[in-house]
């Protein structure tokens, strides 16, 4: 029933975390930088990644999963928080108009809305979500998805021609 | 309708929810049903508006789906056609009984881009004011719950509290309550010269009425201790697994707080303590939050004693336009964990900002918990989380 | 009140009736408890200890529209709040006021160009009394309260026309109660820009048909010594008339008592 927190030193923590990641995967990019370990990874092996992170390194916690938009593809975030200090953030990135990434709502359950609200605003499907519905905008007669480039809202010119 | 697995499940959860329902016997002879009812946007829970969707076996809750975006303002959308220092308005009301910690995030966020120093008394009079707003924050919280569950003066002892420090707030930065007074850089002006001395009369009242204003009057009511005891019980696992953060996580006596474990600002130089509780139900919650109301009294008059002089604001420059690349900023908010994602691409606006606001997350607890419980227990279940309309809808 | 249709101009017994009526109602107004965002925090602030809005009559905020007499809109209105919202409204008994609070209440406010926000209350319900302000202090949710309040007083039960809000487009026609729900463009995913958005419309108050409102024509206050001032003026203006009047012709009496009258 009780939780487990980490202990020790940070800067072990951390290469213990890079190493556990190095190990078992292939990733495009992995660094320690200050006290975070960044990672990129390709988009199939995220469920994979984030199962050695919560089982094998015990980083409990996913603070939050954001998408951006780079018009063309989505760079997806997951930053996962140990408690005592240590970040770990992971980046993919899915290329097409309609992008489709695995969920990772089995391994952290607290990513159900999160990807709920990122299907809700750019669009990007999670495939295995066991609810994938809007969020914010309404269900019925909604056919976008607001936070695309795409989407232009009144002041979006308002800087054009400015740098 | 509903599954029999559903029903025995439901049943299962929690020992107070021995519906009718459960007795196939009894659910074939009376023809019995569940009732689906909604708990509308409107409703005089003072949480904000959120509609509940509930299916109902008597009085006991079996399925319970929150509906969101009553209040969706575009927050995300429309701080890309904002500059940098225009947004701050704009997370002013996010969780708008947290401005401070959400304008400090943002601006967190934005100094990781440019990877800026603050001048130390601008970092000290942020966690002074950030430390005020979760005062303001807690008391009416509890104010909140009381009021859910029937009581009425504890509320008019809340805000006579939050009208004090909302008077505070006016005289510091000129505004109640979106007060756009940590900038991009420090803060906006200095303190006023008679401003800590006044924080520290008010501060040191505080703390000798609160005793007898906020724990005597609720602590040992038979009503207060019949509606909160048990409900809403959370255990550890449940909660890291829901990715919940602040007080609904330190009730359960997982031991985690970002001004400590992640420390920012002047929160180093700082000595407090971080309040947990074992039982992880509403009354937990409601002691965890007595506790950081006198913890945060603790770091103000840590903070005033110990102010630093010199300058509240850095020198970065008459127009913030951050490098390409992006900065994270994470503060400990009354509600949890609030962190900012700013990305830059060159230019005056940002290309992105994405605000994780504990209200948002911490609400998912509802699906998992209410099922089981009854009808009027969903109030005090709100009272423990704890949400705020403008962060869960942005 | 069958006595009253019997009348069809006021009088000495509509007015009494009409002053004890808005008498009753203005000091008794029963909000909604209609908290939206962050202006709610605001309205509980004046319905609180030290600002109390309960000495005004105004203290009761009510949880079901069916027993509400005002309508606070404190809050940004968004496009899927707005079909409730006038649910809601719709479910108010008359008499019926609304006060829109706060500037997102307005038009908006400083969500203006959301997708999702609805362009001031407005737009989709009848609004009486507007209360700047983001959020507006309790002082100016009081004002607004009492200016309301005022409104009241200028109520009529039996008039020329009785004294309802209305919503008169720009090209003058009269809208039904409630309007065609128009929800704004930017909704739809392609915005123009600002110029090609449509204008605001504005929401006129008309006591009498065809007329501005009193408080155009109506002056209000004046202090004595301008009275007087202006007194004298018209009794000037009367004397000439009065002076025309007898050269060119018209016999009458030299008024001399009467034109300094």
């Amino acid at each position: 029933m009780a939780v487990t927190l980490p202990e020790g030193d940070l800067s072990s923590r951390l290469e213990r975390y890079l190493d556990g990641f190095k190990n078992r995967h292939g990733l495009e990019e992995a660094e320690v930088v200050g006290d975070t370990v960044r990672l990129v990874i390709e988009q199939g092996i995220v469920p994979a990644v984030l199962t050695t992170a919560r089982e094998s390194l015990g980083i409990l916690h996913l603070a939050f999963i954001t998408v951006v938009d780079r018009e063309g593809s989505f760079e997806i975030t997951y930053e996962l928080l140990d408690f005592r200090g240590a970040r770990v953030r992971v980046k993919t990135t899915v290329e097409g108009e309609e992008p489709v990434i695995d969920s990772v709502t089995g391994i952290y359950p607290t990513a159900n809305w999160h990807e709920r609200e990122a299907y809700d605003m750019f669009g990007v499907a999670f495939k295995g979500h066991p609810d994938l519905r809007r969020t914010y905008m309404w269900q019925d007669h909604f056919d976008h998805h607001p936070l695309l480039k795409s989407f232009e809202i009144s002041t979006k010119r308002t800087f054009e021609g400015l740098r | 309708m509903l599954s029999e697995e559903r029903v025995t499940e439901s049943a299962a959860l929690s020992g107070r929810a021995s519906g009718r329902l459960a007795n196939p016997d009894v659910r074939d002879e009376f023809g019995l049903e569940t009732l689906d009812m909604n708990m509308g946007p409107q409703h005089p829970a003072m949480h904000g508006l959120l509609r509940l969707i509930l299916e109902l076996d008597g009085e006991t809750v079996v399925r319970c789906d929150p509906v969101m975006g009553y209040l969706h303002r575009c927050q995300e959308k429309i701080a890309e056609n904002r500059m940098y220092p225009a947004v701050i308005p704009m997370t002013d009301r996010l969780d708008y009984f947290a401005n401070m910690h959400n304008e400090h995030g943002y601006c967190l966020a934005v100094e990781d881009l440019l990877e800026a120093e603050i001048p130390p008394r601008a970092e000290a009079i942020r966690v002074l004011m950030c430390e005020l707003m979760r005062l303001a924050s807690h008391i009416p919280s509890i104010g909140f719950l009381m009021l859910e569950l029937g009581a009425f003066t504890p509320i008019l002892y809340a805000f006579r509290e939050r009208e004090r420090i909302q008077s505070i707030f006016e005289a510091v930065t000129g505004a109640r309550m979106m007060f756009h007074y940590i900038r991009i850089g420090g803060v906006k002006a200095d303190l006023p010269e008679d401003i800590p001395q006044k924080i520290w009369d008010y501060v040191e009242s505080l703390e000798s009425h609160f005793q007898r204003d906020f724990v005597d009057l609720i602590e040992g009511n038979e009503i207060f201790i019949a509606r909160t005891r048990g409900v809403g019980k959370i255990s550890q696992e449940k909660a890291v697994e829901m990715g919940l953060t602040g007080p609904p996580l330190r009730c359960t006596g997982v031991d985690f707080d970002i001004r400590r474990d992640y420390p920012y600002s002047w929160y180093p130089n700082v000595e407090f303590d971080v309040i947990t509780d074992t039982e992880g139900d509403v009354e937990a919650s409601y002691r965890v939050r007595i506790g950081e109301c006198l913890q945060s009294v603790r770091i103000i008059k840590q903070v005033l004693e110990n102010l630093p002089e010199g300058e509240v604001m850095a020198d970065l420059g008459r127009r913030i336009r951050p490098p390409e690349g992006e900065g994270f900023g994470r503060v400990e908010g009354p509600r949890g964990e609030f962190s900012v994602h700013v990305v830059s691409d060159g230019s005056d606006t940002p290309y992105r900002v994405h605000y994780r606001d504990p209200s948002f997350v911490n609400m998912q607890l509802l699906q998992e918990i209410i099922p089981g419980h009854y009808l009027p227990d969903i109030m005090p279940i709100m009272g423990l989380i704890d949400p705020v309309s403008g962060g869960w809808d942005k | 009140m069958g006595v009253m249709q019997k009348f069809n101009e006021p009088n000495i017994i509509t007015t009494s009736s009409d002053k004890l009526f808005n008498w009753a109602r203005k000091n008794s107004l029963w909000p909604l408890q209609f908290g939206l965002a962050c202006c709610a925090i605001e309205m509980m602030s004046t319905g609180m200890a030290h600002n109390d809005l309960d000495r005004f009559g105004a203290g009761f905020f009510t949880a079901s529209p069916r027993q509400a007499d005002v309508m606070i809109v404190s809050g940004t209105v968004s496009t899927k709040m707005a079909e409730r919202m006038t649910r809601l409204y719709e479910q108010m008994p008359e008499p019926k006021w609304v006060i829109a609070m706060g500037a997102c209440a307005i038009s908006g406010g400083p969500f203006l160009d959301g997708y999702s926000v609805l362009m001031g209350a407005d737009r989709v319900i009848p609004v009486d009394v507007y209360v700047p302000g983001c959020p507006p202090r309790p002082e100016a949710l009081i004002f607004g309260i009492m200016t309301l309040q005022k409104k009241i007083e200028r109520d009529q039960q039996v008039g020329y026309e009785r004294s309802r809000p209305a919503l008169v487009t720009e090209d003058g026609d009269f809208l039904e109660y409630l309007p065609e729900r128009e929800y704004t463009q930017i909704s739809e995913g392609k915005a123009p820009r600002f110029e090609d958005i449509r204008p605001l419309k504005r929401t006129y108050v008309f006591e009498r048909e065809g007329m501005p409102p009193a408080s155009q024509t109506d002056v209000g206050w004046i202090p004595k010594e301008v009275k007087k001032k202006l007194k004298e003026q018209k009794k000037a203006e009367q004397a000439t008339a009065e002076a025309d009047g007898q050269k060119n012709g018209s016999p009458e009496e030299p008024a001399d008592a009467k034109g300094t009258a």
